[in-house]
Protein backbone atom coordinates (compact mmCIF):
# COMPACT_ATOMS: atom_id res chain seq x y z
CA UNK A 1 0.00 0.00 0.00
CA UNK A 2 1.03 3.50 -1.06
CA UNK A 3 1.87 5.91 1.51
CA UNK A 4 -0.62 7.84 2.90
CA UNK A 5 0.55 10.35 5.29
CA UNK A 6 -0.09 13.23 2.72
CA UNK A 7 -3.35 13.19 3.87
CA UNK A 8 -3.10 14.96 6.99
CA UNK A 9 0.50 16.19 6.39
CA UNK A 10 -0.82 18.10 2.91
CA UNK A 11 -3.39 19.80 4.11
CA UNK A 12 -3.11 22.47 7.33
CA UNK A 13 -5.37 24.46 7.72
CA UNK A 14 -9.29 25.06 6.13
CA UNK A 15 -6.91 27.48 3.35
CA UNK A 16 -3.36 26.14 2.96
CA UNK A 17 -3.15 22.78 1.21
CA UNK A 18 -0.20 21.42 -0.93
CA UNK A 19 -0.17 21.14 -4.70
CA UNK A 20 0.40 17.04 -3.46
CA UNK A 21 -2.88 16.79 -1.55
CA UNK A 22 -4.99 18.70 -4.34
CA UNK A 23 -3.79 16.26 -6.85
CA UNK A 24 -4.15 12.83 -4.54
CA UNK A 25 -7.57 13.81 -2.90
CA UNK A 26 -8.66 14.34 -6.99
CA UNK A 27 -7.45 11.25 -7.77
CA UNK A 28 -8.71 9.68 -4.39
CA UNK A 29 -12.08 11.22 -5.33
CA UNK A 30 -11.79 9.77 -8.85
CA UNK A 31 -11.27 5.72 -7.76
CA UNK A 32 -14.20 6.36 -4.81
CA UNK A 33 -16.53 7.23 -7.77
CA UNK A 34 -15.18 4.79 -9.90
CA UNK A 35 -15.75 2.03 -7.50
CA UNK A 36 -19.19 3.31 -6.64
CA UNK A 37 -20.02 1.93 -9.43
CA UNK A 38 -22.24 4.78 -11.00
CA UNK A 39 -23.94 5.85 -7.82
CA UNK A 40 -23.95 9.41 -7.69
CA UNK A 41 -23.00 9.61 -3.83
CA UNK A 42 -20.49 7.44 -1.97
CA UNK A 43 -19.48 7.55 2.09
CA UNK A 44 -17.80 11.22 2.53
CA UNK A 45 -14.40 10.66 4.53
CA UNK A 46 -14.35 13.98 5.52
CA UNK A 47 -13.63 14.32 9.36
CA UNK A 48 -17.26 15.89 9.70
CA UNK A 49 -18.85 12.51 8.47
CA UNK A 50 -16.39 10.28 9.45
CA UNK A 51 -17.64 8.06 6.43
CA UNK A 52 -21.17 7.51 8.08
CA UNK A 53 -23.21 10.05 5.85
CA UNK A 54 -23.22 10.01 1.71
CA UNK A 55 -22.50 12.78 -0.05
CA UNK A 56 -22.04 13.70 -3.80
CA UNK A 57 -18.03 14.33 -5.79
CA UNK A 58 -18.97 18.44 -5.35
CA UNK A 59 -19.96 18.23 -1.73
CA UNK A 60 -17.36 15.57 -1.30
CA UNK A 61 -14.84 18.22 -2.46
CA UNK A 62 -16.61 21.01 -0.61
CA UNK A 63 -15.99 18.80 2.92
CA UNK A 64 -12.63 17.59 2.32
CA UNK A 65 -11.46 21.24 1.69
CA UNK A 66 -12.93 22.17 4.89
CA UNK A 67 -12.68 19.89 7.41
CA UNK A 68 -10.02 17.07 5.89
CA UNK A 69 -9.62 13.55 6.09
CA UNK A 70 -10.91 11.68 8.85
CA UNK A 71 -8.64 10.78 11.69
CA UNK A 72 -6.71 7.59 10.90
CA UNK A 73 -8.29 6.95 7.20
CA UNK A 74 -5.30 5.36 5.71
CA UNK A 75 -6.61 2.39 4.31
CA UNK A 76 -10.02 2.97 1.91
CA UNK A 77 -12.09 0.10 3.24
CA UNK A 78 -14.84 2.34 2.78
CA UNK A 79 -13.98 3.16 -1.17
CA UNK A 80 -13.38 0.01 -2.49
CA UNK A 81 -10.09 -0.99 -0.97
CA UNK A 82 -10.52 -4.37 0.93
CA UNK A 83 -9.59 -4.20 4.37
CA UNK A 84 -6.36 -6.70 4.46
CA UNK A 85 -4.30 -5.87 6.90
CA UNK A 86 -4.94 -9.19 8.95
CA UNK A 87 -4.62 -11.26 6.05
CA UNK A 88 -1.40 -9.72 5.20
CA UNK A 89 0.32 -10.67 8.80
CA UNK A 90 -1.47 -13.94 8.74
CA UNK A 91 -0.38 -14.86 5.21
CA UNK A 92 3.10 -15.95 5.77
CA UNK A 93 2.13 -18.90 7.68
CA UNK A 94 -0.41 -20.12 5.44
CA UNK A 95 2.49 -21.26 2.77
CA UNK A 96 3.26 -23.57 5.70
CA UNK A 97 0.13 -25.51 5.81
CA UNK A 98 0.09 -28.81 3.81
CA UNK A 99 -2.67 -29.51 2.08
CA UNK A 100 -3.66 -32.87 3.06
CA UNK A 101 -0.35 -33.53 5.30
CA UNK A 102 -0.97 -37.10 4.54
CA UNK A 103 -3.97 -37.33 6.73
CA UNK A 104 -5.44 -40.05 4.37
CA UNK A 105 -2.40 -42.19 5.01
CA UNK A 106 -2.70 -41.52 9.02
CA UNK A 107 -6.17 -42.76 8.93
CA UNK A 108 -5.51 -45.60 7.21
CA UNK A 109 -2.68 -46.89 9.92
CA UNK A 110 -4.32 -45.47 12.97
CA UNK A 111 -7.57 -47.93 11.60
CA UNK A 112 -4.93 -50.64 11.36
CA UNK A 113 -3.46 -50.40 14.39
CA UNK A 114 -6.71 -49.52 16.40
CA UNK A 115 -9.43 -51.38 14.55
CA UNK A 116 -8.04 -54.21 13.09
CA UNK A 117 -6.08 -55.96 15.85
CA UNK A 118 -7.58 -59.62 16.13
CA UNK A 119 -11.02 -60.55 14.50
CA UNK A 120 -12.82 -60.43 17.56
CA UNK A 121 -12.99 -56.47 17.35
CA UNK A 122 -16.03 -54.40 15.70
CA UNK A 123 -16.23 -51.71 13.10
CA UNK A 124 -17.17 -48.39 15.45
CA UNK A 125 -20.28 -47.89 14.85
CA UNK A 126 -20.96 -44.55 12.56
CA UNK A 127 -21.07 -41.98 14.73
CA UNK A 128 -17.79 -43.15 16.86
CA UNK A 129 -16.07 -43.74 14.16
CA UNK A 130 -15.86 -40.12 13.30
CA UNK A 131 -15.24 -39.20 16.24
CA UNK A 132 -12.17 -41.57 16.01
CA UNK A 133 -11.01 -40.04 12.52
CA UNK A 134 -11.74 -36.71 13.57
CA UNK A 135 -9.30 -37.61 16.43
CA UNK A 136 -6.63 -39.65 14.34
CA UNK A 137 -6.43 -36.62 11.92
CA UNK A 138 -5.67 -34.24 14.39
CA UNK A 139 -3.24 -36.29 16.23
CA UNK A 140 -0.26 -34.89 13.55
CA UNK A 141 2.43 -33.10 15.21
CA UNK A 142 2.07 -29.14 15.53
CA UNK A 143 5.41 -29.44 13.39
CA UNK A 144 8.50 -31.28 12.85
CA UNK A 145 10.35 -30.99 16.94
CA UNK A 146 7.57 -31.62 18.98
CA UNK A 147 5.59 -34.22 20.10
CA UNK A 148 2.54 -32.02 20.96
CA UNK A 149 -0.26 -32.51 18.57
CA UNK A 150 -2.20 -30.05 16.41
CA UNK A 151 -5.52 -30.71 18.43
CA UNK A 152 -3.77 -30.12 21.72
CA UNK A 153 -2.57 -27.24 20.73
CA UNK A 154 -5.60 -25.64 19.73
CA UNK A 155 -7.29 -27.17 22.88
CA UNK A 156 -5.12 -25.34 25.40
CA UNK A 157 -4.92 -21.58 23.30
CA UNK A 158 -8.64 -22.15 23.45
CA UNK A 159 -8.88 -22.95 26.72
CA UNK A 160 -7.16 -19.71 27.86
CA UNK A 161 -9.65 -18.17 25.57
CA UNK A 162 -12.88 -19.00 27.21
CA UNK A 163 -10.75 -18.67 30.71
CA UNK A 164 -9.98 -15.10 30.10
CA UNK A 165 -13.11 -14.13 27.76
CA UNK A 166 -10.72 -13.24 25.09
CA UNK A 167 -12.55 -11.61 21.78
CA UNK A 168 -12.34 -12.98 18.74
CA UNK A 169 -9.55 -10.78 17.20
CA UNK A 170 -7.73 -10.85 20.48
CA UNK A 171 -7.58 -14.59 19.76
CA UNK A 172 -6.47 -14.31 16.05
CA UNK A 173 -3.72 -11.91 16.93
CA UNK A 174 -2.57 -14.06 19.96
CA UNK A 175 -2.79 -16.95 17.13
CA UNK A 176 -0.49 -15.49 14.71
CA UNK A 177 1.79 -14.16 17.59
CA UNK A 178 1.69 -18.02 18.53
CA UNK A 179 2.68 -18.87 14.64
CA UNK A 180 5.80 -16.65 14.27
CA UNK A 181 7.51 -18.26 17.14
CA UNK A 182 6.95 -21.54 15.69
CA UNK A 183 9.23 -22.97 13.23
CA UNK A 184 8.15 -23.39 9.57
CA UNK A 185 5.83 -25.92 8.43
CA UNK A 186 3.74 -25.70 11.01
CA UNK A 187 -0.06 -26.93 10.91
CA UNK A 188 -1.40 -24.48 14.18
CA UNK A 189 -4.33 -22.87 12.37
CA UNK A 190 -4.63 -19.23 11.58
CA UNK A 191 -7.61 -17.56 13.14
CA UNK A 192 -10.47 -18.91 14.89
CA UNK A 193 -12.64 -19.92 12.21
CA UNK A 194 -10.09 -22.63 10.71
CA UNK A 195 -9.63 -23.86 14.84
CA UNK A 196 -13.44 -24.35 15.38
CA UNK A 197 -13.54 -25.99 12.02
CA UNK A 198 -11.05 -28.66 13.08
CA UNK A 199 -12.99 -28.52 16.64
CA UNK A 200 -16.16 -29.13 15.62
CA UNK A 201 -16.31 -32.87 15.63
CA UNK A 202 -15.15 -32.48 19.42
CA UNK A 203 -18.10 -30.83 19.84
CA UNK A 204 -21.27 -32.17 21.18
CA UNK A 205 -24.19 -30.69 19.31
CA UNK A 206 -26.86 -28.83 20.67
CA UNK A 207 -29.98 -27.26 19.73
CA UNK A 208 -32.15 -24.07 20.13
CA UNK A 209 -35.61 -24.68 20.46
CA UNK A 210 -38.10 -21.52 20.04
CA UNK A 211 -40.80 -21.53 22.86
CA UNK A 212 -44.44 -19.84 23.60
CA UNK A 213 -43.46 -17.14 25.76
CA UNK A 214 -46.44 -18.52 28.22
CA UNK A 215 -44.71 -22.21 28.29
CA UNK A 216 -47.81 -23.89 26.48
CA UNK A 217 -45.84 -25.23 23.90
CA UNK A 218 -42.27 -25.90 21.90
CA UNK A 219 -42.61 -25.01 18.76
CA UNK A 220 -41.38 -28.32 17.40
CA UNK A 221 -42.91 -31.17 15.71
CA UNK A 222 -46.50 -30.78 14.59
CA UNK A 223 -45.65 -26.77 15.64
CA UNK A 224 -42.49 -26.43 13.44
CA UNK A 225 -43.32 -23.25 11.36
CA UNK A 226 -46.34 -22.00 13.13
CA UNK A 227 -45.40 -18.14 14.08
CA UNK A 228 -48.19 -18.17 17.14
CA UNK A 229 -48.99 -19.77 19.94
CA UNK A 230 -52.07 -22.83 19.09
CA UNK A 231 -52.83 -22.26 22.25
CA UNK A 232 -52.76 -18.91 23.77
CA UNK A 233 -51.89 -17.05 20.82
CA UNK A 234 -49.04 -14.93 21.94
CA UNK A 235 -45.65 -14.62 19.24
CA UNK A 236 -43.68 -16.59 18.53
CA UNK A 237 -41.12 -14.01 17.59
CA UNK A 238 -40.20 -9.98 18.47
CA UNK A 239 -42.77 -8.12 17.27
CA UNK A 240 -42.21 -4.20 16.18
CA UNK A 241 -44.91 -1.49 14.51
CA UNK A 242 -44.37 -2.07 10.90
CA UNK A 243 -45.58 1.86 11.19
CA UNK A 244 -49.42 1.15 9.82
CA UNK A 245 -50.56 0.03 13.20
CA UNK A 246 -50.05 -3.36 12.36
CA UNK A 247 -47.40 -5.35 14.07
CA UNK A 248 -44.19 -6.94 12.14
CA UNK A 249 -42.50 -10.23 13.32
CA UNK A 250 -38.99 -9.89 13.42
CA UNK A 251 -36.91 -12.99 13.40
CA UNK A 252 -35.86 -13.17 16.74
CA UNK A 253 -37.84 -15.75 18.98
CA UNK A 254 -38.85 -14.11 22.27
CA UNK A 255 -37.91 -17.61 23.90
CA UNK A 256 -35.26 -19.82 22.89
CA UNK A 257 -34.68 -23.58 24.84
CA UNK A 258 -31.90 -24.88 24.64
CA UNK A 259 -31.15 -28.57 24.64
CA UNK A 260 -28.05 -30.87 25.11
CA UNK A 261 -29.29 -34.63 24.48
CA UNK A 262 -27.62 -36.59 26.90
CA UNK A 263 -27.80 -39.55 24.52
CA UNK A 264 -24.61 -38.64 22.74
CA UNK A 265 -23.07 -37.35 25.89
CA UNK A 266 -23.47 -41.36 27.37
CA UNK A 267 -22.38 -42.32 24.06
CA UNK A 268 -19.13 -40.50 24.45
CA UNK A 269 -18.50 -41.57 27.91
CA UNK A 270 -18.56 -45.28 26.29
CA UNK A 271 -15.66 -44.08 23.62
CA UNK A 272 -13.10 -43.29 25.97
CA UNK A 273 -11.65 -46.53 27.30
CA UNK A 274 -11.35 -45.16 30.88
CA UNK A 275 -14.89 -43.95 31.14
CA UNK A 276 -16.16 -47.23 29.34
CA UNK A 277 -15.05 -49.65 32.03
CA UNK A 278 -16.29 -47.45 35.09
CA UNK A 279 -19.75 -47.61 33.31
CA UNK A 280 -20.28 -51.55 33.48
CA UNK B 1 -25.74 -46.31 51.21
CA UNK B 2 -22.51 -45.30 49.10
CA UNK B 3 -24.18 -45.25 45.63
CA UNK B 4 -27.93 -44.99 44.50
CA UNK B 5 -27.44 -48.56 43.37
CA UNK B 6 -27.98 -49.74 47.30
CA UNK B 7 -31.18 -48.15 47.58
CA UNK B 8 -34.67 -49.64 47.25
CA UNK B 9 -35.57 -48.07 44.29
CA UNK B 10 -32.68 -49.50 42.15
CA UNK B 11 -33.25 -53.00 43.32
CA UNK B 12 -37.25 -53.06 42.77
CA UNK B 13 -36.15 -51.65 39.18
CA UNK B 14 -34.03 -54.84 39.04
CA UNK B 15 -37.19 -56.63 40.01
CA UNK B 16 -39.74 -55.65 37.49
CA UNK B 17 -37.42 -55.12 34.80
CA UNK B 18 -35.42 -58.00 35.01
CA UNK B 19 -33.84 -58.45 31.46
CA UNK B 20 -33.06 -54.39 31.04
CA UNK B 21 -31.63 -54.55 34.23
CA UNK B 22 -29.05 -57.54 33.74
CA UNK B 23 -27.06 -56.10 31.06
CA UNK B 24 -25.17 -54.28 33.07
CA UNK B 25 -24.16 -51.68 30.05
CA UNK B 26 -27.31 -50.32 30.14
CA UNK B 27 -27.14 -46.97 31.66
CA UNK B 28 -29.69 -45.40 34.71
CA UNK B 29 -30.21 -42.02 34.66
CA UNK B 30 -31.27 -39.39 37.40
CA UNK B 31 -32.65 -35.76 36.46
CA UNK B 32 -31.89 -32.95 38.67
CA UNK B 33 -33.03 -29.42 38.32
CA UNK B 34 -33.16 -25.90 40.29
CA UNK B 35 -33.78 -22.29 39.24
CA UNK B 36 -30.72 -19.92 39.34
CA UNK B 37 -30.03 -16.61 38.67
CA UNK B 38 -27.10 -15.85 36.71
CA UNK B 39 -26.78 -12.22 37.61
CA UNK B 40 -27.55 -12.34 41.48
CA UNK B 41 -30.33 -13.80 43.54
CA UNK B 42 -32.01 -10.84 42.82
CA UNK B 43 -32.52 -10.73 39.09
CA UNK B 44 -35.50 -12.34 38.46
CA UNK B 45 -36.18 -11.50 34.87
CA UNK B 46 -33.09 -13.49 34.53
CA UNK B 47 -33.99 -16.44 35.80
CA UNK B 48 -33.16 -20.01 34.47
CA UNK B 49 -33.85 -23.46 34.99
CA UNK B 50 -30.60 -25.77 34.33
CA UNK B 51 -31.86 -29.74 33.49
CA UNK B 52 -28.79 -32.03 34.53
CA UNK B 53 -28.79 -35.70 33.62
CA UNK B 54 -26.53 -38.02 35.28
CA UNK B 55 -25.49 -41.17 34.17
CA UNK B 56 -25.80 -43.95 37.64
CA UNK B 57 -23.61 -46.71 36.45
CA UNK B 58 -20.71 -44.64 37.38
CA UNK B 59 -18.65 -46.07 40.21
CA UNK B 60 -19.24 -44.27 43.27
CA UNK B 61 -16.01 -41.96 43.61
CA UNK B 62 -16.73 -40.60 40.53
CA UNK B 63 -20.28 -40.27 39.58
CA UNK B 64 -20.95 -36.98 41.22
CA UNK B 65 -18.07 -34.91 39.83
CA UNK B 66 -18.91 -32.16 37.81
CA UNK B 67 -17.65 -33.58 34.16
CA UNK B 68 -19.85 -36.58 35.02
CA UNK B 69 -22.92 -34.37 35.44
CA UNK B 70 -24.34 -33.32 32.06
CA UNK B 71 -26.09 -30.09 31.54
CA UNK B 72 -28.92 -31.34 29.05
CA UNK B 73 -31.64 -28.51 29.23
CA UNK B 74 -31.57 -24.82 29.88
CA UNK B 75 -34.61 -23.41 30.42
CA UNK B 76 -35.38 -19.77 30.25
CA UNK B 77 -37.31 -18.38 33.01
CA UNK B 78 -39.28 -19.83 35.51
CA UNK B 79 -41.26 -22.71 33.67
CA UNK B 80 -44.05 -22.61 36.49
CA UNK B 81 -46.47 -25.79 35.98
CA UNK B 82 -45.16 -25.75 32.41
CA UNK B 83 -42.01 -27.76 32.93
CA UNK B 84 -43.22 -30.74 31.09
CA UNK B 85 -43.14 -28.52 28.17
CA UNK B 86 -40.06 -27.80 28.29
CA UNK B 87 -38.84 -31.17 28.85
CA UNK B 88 -40.40 -32.67 26.05
CA UNK B 89 -37.21 -33.04 23.96
CA UNK B 90 -35.32 -34.78 26.71
CA UNK B 91 -38.13 -36.61 27.36
CA UNK B 92 -38.32 -37.70 24.19
CA UNK B 93 -35.40 -39.24 23.99
CA UNK B 94 -34.83 -40.91 26.41
CA UNK B 95 -38.32 -42.77 25.59
CA UNK B 96 -36.88 -43.44 22.66
CA UNK B 97 -33.33 -44.51 24.02
CA UNK B 98 -35.67 -47.06 26.32
CA UNK B 99 -37.93 -48.96 23.93
CA UNK B 100 -35.62 -48.83 21.20
CA UNK B 101 -32.23 -48.20 22.55
CA UNK B 102 -29.03 -46.87 20.90
CA UNK B 103 -26.30 -48.38 19.04
CA UNK B 104 -23.20 -48.25 20.93
CA UNK B 105 -19.58 -48.65 20.63
CA UNK B 106 -17.97 -49.69 23.32
CA UNK B 107 -13.84 -48.73 23.25
CA UNK B 108 -12.83 -51.18 26.52
CA UNK B 109 -14.20 -53.98 24.94
CA UNK B 110 -14.04 -52.81 21.33
CA UNK B 111 -17.58 -53.68 20.38
CA UNK B 112 -20.62 -52.51 19.36
CA UNK B 113 -24.31 -52.89 21.49
CA UNK B 114 -27.64 -51.29 21.59
CA UNK B 115 -27.99 -49.41 25.35
CA UNK B 116 -31.09 -48.88 26.38
CA UNK B 117 -31.05 -45.45 29.13
CA UNK B 118 -33.92 -44.97 31.55
CA UNK B 119 -35.04 -42.78 33.99
CA UNK B 120 -34.66 -43.57 37.71
CA UNK B 121 -35.05 -40.80 39.67
CA UNK B 122 -34.72 -37.14 40.04
CA UNK B 123 -33.31 -34.75 42.41
CA UNK B 124 -35.07 -31.58 42.85
CA UNK B 125 -35.65 -28.88 45.64
CA UNK B 126 -39.46 -28.28 45.91
CA UNK B 127 -41.39 -25.80 48.12
CA UNK B 128 -41.83 -26.98 51.36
Amino acid sequence: MDDREWMYMGRTSQKDFSLEWIEKTEAFLEQAFDRAKGARTTWCPCDKCANTRKRTKEVMIQHLCKYGFTADYTQWVYHGEADCTREEVVRPRVEGYDDDGGVGHMLDDYGEAHFGEGFMEEEPEETAKAYYDMLSSAQKPLHGDTTVSQLDAIGRVMALKSQYSMSREHFDATLTIIATLLPAGHVLPKNMYESQKLLCALKMPYEKIHACPNGCILFRKDYENAKYCPECGSSRFLEVDSGDGNKRQLDIPVKNLRYLPPIPRIQRLYMTEETAKQMT
Amino acid sequence: MVHPSDGEAWKHFDRIHHEKAEEARNVRVALATDGFNPYGMLAAPYTCWPVFVIPLNLPPGVIFQRQMIFLSLVIPDHPGKHMGVFMEPLIDDLVKAWEEGVQMYNRATKRNFKMHVWYHYSLHDFLA
